[in-house]
């Protein structure tokens, strides 16, 4: 075992790391506060490589690995959560299914713009009544000719207002239940395609989130993502690689409530002291950091299995449920520490608590994570 | 980063799970109860080289590391607690003493 970062590692780290700092952080509570989508800095993102991180140089992307991805989303969310899953739903759920399951020409023509940033992808899995419970689509796709007819609506996708494509899950066999399910690269410009509004959001305000609503779509049949039936098979690989975006991104938020409330406790004094001198205080730190740590290694792990292209829908998870709880309670924690000012606007820690919410729930709520895990225990 | 077990620590917690399991595991619970020290199991931990992970085999050790080390610990432990306590105090004298 080896514990310490490539030199390629490293290098990510450092650039991530200053850019977050320099250029992301400071826009953090504005992009919170207005939701303002942050175009600007996915366009930097994107001049730096890192729409698609562990996509090959020749489809477009960075050529790296995994593990340079979760350092990169780490640092980004560590600075701003929203921009952070903007990237995570780019890199994970746009990029890889096609790397994984695309033609030669899909990945010339859709995997080359959405890795190099000048397109951006979402990924068109939820529906209203298709959360958890993810293989009863209602969506349908009918073949006719050279191509299918889609109708149906989906549901809280992220990045779906801005989008180019679109991974698109759809029922083609309901008979077959879950193996009945096919999926698509949709255009986002295809005739009957439409954008809801966008939802008002309790945390990760400045990432998009809206459904989409599919009247008689016509997509060719080319842009069939693997076959007929296989739909379910990509969506539950793709999930695997995107847990470990969030996992990294809940690591980033546990983080920011760690570094921001190691600093206050420096600074606040009470009873004639700086309040990181009271035991209660340290213990809280003592927790937040040891948890970061098993968290980042349990998703290093996952990531590192990904590279060598091994099993790691267990280890996604596991990296996936821990750093999202452990987030939680960082960020709790972040604003038992800053005391009053945890509750007000006018710090930080509070959006920390807002943003790390959403990483117990989406791309597999808790409860699925365990349910993914358990179910690895019991076939072993 | 790496994180496979490396030849020399897998050789390790193969034959240490195969002791554990064999040895240690069916006697855990009399060990439990009668509240006696298990000189035999770590006699074997010491046939075995498992007492001094962190020593150089200059000085009696066997030198494999403190990732062999804990892969090793836990599967003792995994068999039988008292045991496993046993061989950490022992491992790390030995290591504070060199």
């Amino acid at each position: 075992m080896v514990f310490d970062l490539t030199e390629e590692q490293r290098m990510i780290q450092e650039m991530t790391r200053n850019f977050a700092q320099k250029e992301v952080l400071p826009k953090a509570a504005e992009l919170d506060e207005t939701g303002r989508f942050p175009e600007e800095l996915v366009r930097q993102m994107a001049e730096l490589g890192l729409m698609g991180v562990a996509v090959p140089e020749g489809y477009g992307g960075a050529g790296m690995d995994n593990i340079c991805y979760a350092i990169a989303m780490e640092e980004i969310s560590r600075a701003c959560a929203s921009t952070a899953v903007i990237l995570s739903v780019n890199n994970s759920l746009a990029c890889d299914p096609i790397l994984k399951f695309g033609s030669e020409e899909q990945k010339k023509k859709v995997l080359v713009p959405l890795a190099s940033g000048r397109h951006l992808g979402c990924f068109g899995l939820t529906e209203p009544g298709a959360g958890s419970d993810a293989g009863s689509q209602k969506t349908t796709a009918v073949r006719n000719g050279d191509h299918y007819v889609v109708n149906g609506t989906k549901n809280f996708i992220t990045n779906a207002p801005q989008a180019d494509t679109c991974i698109l899950f759809t029922m083609t066999d309901k008979e077959k239940k879950h193996k009945g399910i096919t999926s698509f690269i949709l255009d986002m410009k295809t005739d009957g395609v439409t954008v809801g509004k966008n939802e008002k959001k309790m945390g990760i305000t400045a990432s998009a989130t809206a459904s989409i609503i599919l009247e008689d779509v016509r997509i060719p049949v080319e842009n069939r993502l693997a076959n007929e039936g296989d739909g379910f098979k990509v969506a539950m690989h793709t999930l695997d690689g995107g847990r470990i975006g969030i996992a990294s991104q809940a690591i980033g938020i546990a983080r920011a409530s760690l570094e921001d409330a190691l600093a206050y406790a420096k600074e606040r004094k009470q009873f004639g002291q700086p309040i990181a001198n009271f035991q209660a205080i340290q213990w809280m730190l003592a927790d937040m950091a040891t948890e970061i740590d098993a968290a980042r290694l349990l998703t290093y792990r996952a990531a590192w299995l990904k590279d060598r292209n091994a099993r790691h829908s267990k280890e996604s998870s596991m990296a996936k449920l821990y750093a999202s709880e452990a987030a939680m309670r960082a960020s709790v924690k972040g604003i038992q520490i800053h005391g009053g000012y945890g509750y007000i606007k006018e710090y930080p820690a509070e959006r920390h608590f807002r943003d790390a919410k959403i990483t117990e729930i989406y791309e597999g709520t808790s409860e699925i994570q365990r349910l993914v895990i358990a179910s690895a225990l019991l076939k072993d | 980063m790496r994180f496979e077990a490396s030849e020399e620590q897998a050789q390790i917690r193969d034959m240490v799970r195969s002791l554990a399991r064999k040895e240690f595991a069916p006697k855990a619970a009399q060990i439990d109860e009668e509240g006696r020290y298990p000189e035999e199991n770590l006699k074997r931990l010491a046939e075995l080289g498992l007492l001094g992970m962190l020593v150089p085999a200059s000085h009696g050790g066997s030198e494999t590391g403190t990732v062999a080390y804990a892969i090793a610990l836990a599967e003792v432990a995994g068999g039988c607690a008292s045991t496993a306590v046993g061989m950490a105090v022992t491992n790390m004298v030995g290591e504070g003493i060199q």
